[in-house]
């Protein structure tokens, strides 16, 4: 084989492999476009009447907190005010070299109880628990560091209601997200898990700790995450919902069905996608049982999250996100292509291995081919410029697409310009921010390859919702 | 080697690109487009709402002394979700006068002709108008969208039985029995609606004596759901032929007459520990005095989960001494059934 070949064959691969991810995502689009439209029918016409509410299963909210004294607080306030038939709040103190449970413990007047801890799921050692005297449905457990997964383990071991809702401790949410979220649990008792969308709450106006103003961020690092956050959810999720074939449920927003995760076996504790690889561990055992059950999507936005505006603190979230990917897809391979494992195990998984898992890869190498082919003279300017346009136009049409499912579904963002500016992020987007992300998600599929020790890292927050907690009235101040 | 713009691939490559720049221009277009519909049509509806919430409003309290305005089109869905939001806020006389004022507002045509429309939430909203309004001549139209697909069922199952309960419950009850996808806590809401409760119960009963066992478990549920009454005798039936969990636990679950304890009591020591809980559940919620003996006893119950409900079952008794419990929590011999005491006291203590 000649090396004009190899250019050609390589030329081809590249080509082709845009053209396949593209195809696939606009299928995923289309999927997501008739569901949205679906349940957005169902929601404009206000379909179950006032005596279907008040159903709703009690929930535990869990929140596993590592360090989080700044905003422990105030996260708990909001908990503390969404409207929900029967909650309760379990915040998991994992282990802090700060203050945070003593700042809960100054709060919320907290007292020690006795525990007659049930220890189903594997977790370290549970110091003490305390309960509060003023909120009667808010406990805290203090436990040895363990990482969050295992923070989750012990609040799912201390739950009292048959669904927990895991939580960043960061999570802003609404009134209703609790009450959205655990629908699919009353419309279908198969359902075992269901996520919602987030969002970037950058920019936005949080009151009393809940979000009452939805704004873009000023900056053009948390615009371009706008957008990405739009793609990845409105059909990057809700696409494989209607299959049963969603892989993820973002740990920062996700109720699940408690027995069904104890039977699965809980969080793993050593990988850092413990999100994914719980899902994936779900998937596997009622697929490969024959059990029928769900795993779904609700498209409402419920809840909203910082995004980092600093590069480095990004770089470390992405690299950590393709390393719990890698270590979730690689770990749960007997749901690939096994023979009762549905859309889930043969075209979902397949799907994420090729283009979420060596997608990056793929990438990267493709603009080193061609920069350096260019460079070399092996490539005319002309190809170089059709496969930047490609990988260009593809990533802008699927963006633009969000932007058409979220103007038919939520139209969040309401301003006048709104729209145009979300636009302008698409196309930016593509300007050095995809393909910097592709490089961090290489360098996370390598350490994963590499065994190099998973860590969470510290997450800096900007804080730009303007908001604290006065201690005295407990209202907000701008 | 360089590869000139006459090769085929480039050419196919600038081609994909082309088409894939215009449609996302196109696709952007078209989301301000809708973004400016939407909008315009959000403007209409609210003048639509404040329009006709007044009208609404005072009908409820009044007959109408003239024939309302004539519904616009573009008033429509607005109107029905308006009208069917304040039917189901209401009781009484203003129901009646609300369904006058709807009949006089032709919203029964109305609702009709949109059941056969092809666009889901025109049917939805049609369901639940003609539901709400007792439509008689929708009768044939709402059977056929019971074996739809959910929520469409689940609603013409509630309009069905808001018209004529005893002429649809013969169609229903196979339903709740065969249709498990759909959610049994909504559908439980509707069969007590309009104290529907005591016929649904009765009908139940029969299907409980006659269905095959596979549908057992789910019957129970609406059963428990709708806290049916005299029903010890049929479950004391199903209990003394079925020994299978998944047929046990439900019928546990259901028992709601105090004169089944003797039954539930038999269940404490089961083999198996989920029926051991649901029974101690049980017999928290129906106990009488004698019945504390045994749910202390349940306290050292090997399983956790039993203990636990053993203990909450305790202290929710509304005629155990609180004193007497923290002893027992004190002085227990056995540890685990200590510990379990004093977490539920002391939970109980911070409700």
């Amino acid at each position: 084989m000649s090396s004009a070949d190899v250019i050609a064959v390589l030329q081809w691969f590249f080509l082709l492999y845009f053209i396949v991810l593209t195809t696939v995502y606009l299928l995923l689009n289309l999927s997501s476009f008739i569901a949205i439209r679906r349940y957005m029918q169902w929601r404009s016409v206000d379909v179950f009447p006032e005596i279907f509410s008040g159903l709703e299963p009690p929930v535990t909210v869990l929140v596993p907190a590592h360090n989080e004294a700044r905003t422990i607080v105030a996260s708990v306030y909001s908990l503390l005010q969404l409207e929900y038939r029967e909650y309760e709040i379990l915040v998991v103190n994992d282990g802090s070299s700060d203050d945070t449970l003593e700042r809960l413990i100054g709060e919320f007047d907290l007292v020690a109880y006795p525990a007659a801890y049930w220890q189903g799921l594997p977790c370290e050692t549970l110091k003490a628990a305390y309960r509060s005297k003023r909120y009667p449905n808010m406990r805290v457990l203090d436990k040895e560091r363990g990482g969050k997964a295992d923070a989750l383990n012990a609040g799912i071991n201390e739950a009292r209601y048959p669904l927990f809702c895991s939580i960043d401790a960061d999570s802003i949410l609404q009134r209703d997200s609790l009450h959205r979220i655990v629908q699919p649990f009353l419309d279908d008792q198969r359902t075992v898990a269901a996520g919602g969308i987030v969002r970037i709450a950058n920019g936005s106006v949080v009151q009393d700790g809940l979000l009452v103003d939805t704004r873009l961020p000023q900056g053009t690092l948390a615009l371009i995450q706008v957008v990405e956050y739009l793609r990845a959810f409105l059909f990057g999720r809700m696409g494989w919902a209607p299959f049963n074939a969603l892989l993820i449920i973002s740990g920062t927003f996700g109720v699940f069905d408690r027995k069904k995760v104890i039977e699965a076996g809980g969080y793993r504790r050593d990988t850092v996608g413990e999100d994914m690889e719980l899902v994936l561990r779900l998937h596997r055992l009622f697929r490969t049982r024959g059990e029928p059950y769900r795993i779904t999507f609700v498209p409402d936005p419920v809840c909203w999250t910082e995004a980092p505006e600093r590069w480095r603190v990004l770089a470390d979230q992405r690299i950590r996100w393709q390393r719990g990917l890698s270590e979730s897809l690689l770990s749960n391979l007997g749901l690939l292509g096994h023979y009762r494992s549905g859309v889930a195990g043969w075209v979902a998984f397949p799907f994420f291995l090729i283009f979420e898992w060596l997608g990056p890869l793929i990438e990267v190498l493709g603009y080193f081919f061609v920069v350096t082919g260019f460079a070399f003279g092996v490539l005319s300017a002309s190809a170089l410029a059709a496969f930047f346009i490609l990988a260009i136009g593809s990533t802008m049409l699927l963006s633009v697409t969000a932007l058409l499912l979220e103007e038919i579904s939520f139209h969040t963002y309401q301003g006048r310009y709104a729209m145009l500016r979300l636009f302008a992020a698409a196309v930016l987007e593509n300007l050095g921010y995809r393909q910097i992300n592709s490089v961090w998600r290489v360098i996370g599929l390598w350490r994963s390859a590499r065994g190099t020790p998973s860590q969470w890292g510290e997450m800096t927050r900007a804080n730009t919702w303007r908001h604290r907690v006065d201690p005295d009235t407990r209202r907000s101040e701008s | 080697m360089t590869l000139p713009l006459t090769d085929p691939m480039l050419r196919l490559a600038f081609f994909i690109d082309l088409l894939l720049l215009i449609v996302a221009v196109l696709l952007w277009f078209e989301v301000m487009v809708l973004q400016s519909l939407r909008r315009y049509r959000e403007r209409l509806d609210e003048e639509s709402r404040e329009y006709w919430r007044p009208l609404m409003v005072k009908a409820l309290i009044e007959s109408a002394k003239q024939r309302p305005p004539v519904i616009l089109r573009r008033e429509r869905m607005a109107l029905l979700i308006l009208w069917n939001r304040l039917h189901e806020s209401v009781r009484g006389a203003s129901i009646e006068n609300l369904n006058r004022l709807g009949r006089e507002a032709d919203l029964d045509k109305l609702a009709l002709r949109l059941l056969r429309s092809r666009r889901l939430k025109w049917r939805l909203l049609a369901i639940r108008t003609l539901g709400n309004l007792r439509e008689r001549d929708a009768w044939s139209g709402l059977r056929k969208e019971l074996y739809a697909s959910q929520p469409t069922s689940v609603l013409a199952a509630r309009a069905l039985l808001q018209i004529d309960p005893e002429a649809a419950l013969p169609s229903l009850i196979p339903l709740l029995c065969e249709r498990d996808d759909w959610p049994v806590a909504q559908v439980g809401s509707f069969l007590r609606e309009d104290e529907h409760g005591p016929l649904v119960c009765r009908h139940l009963e029969k299907a409980l004596r006659e269905a095959p066992a596979k549908y057992l478990p789910r019957l129970l549920r609406y059963v428990r759901s709708l806290d049916c009454a005299d029903m010890t005798a049929t479950l004391n039936r199903l209990l003394d032929t079925h020994n299978n969990p998944n047929i046990v636990v439900p019928c546990l679950r259901a028992f709601n007459d105090p004169v089944a304890r003797t039954r539930v009591r038999g269940y404490l020591e089961h083999a198996n520990w989920v029926v051991r809980m649901q029974a101690v559940a049980t017999l928290g919620r129906l106990a009488e005095p004698e019945d504390e003996r045994y749910l202390r006893e349940c306290l050292a119950d090997p399983n956790w989960w039993v203990r636990y409900r053993a203990a909450e079952a305790l202290v929710d008794l509304p005629f155990a001494a609180r004193d007497k419990l923290r002893r027992l929590a004190a002085e227990h011999p056995d540890k685990f059934a200590r510990d379990m005491l004093a977490r539920a006291l002391a939970h109980a203590a911070s409700v």
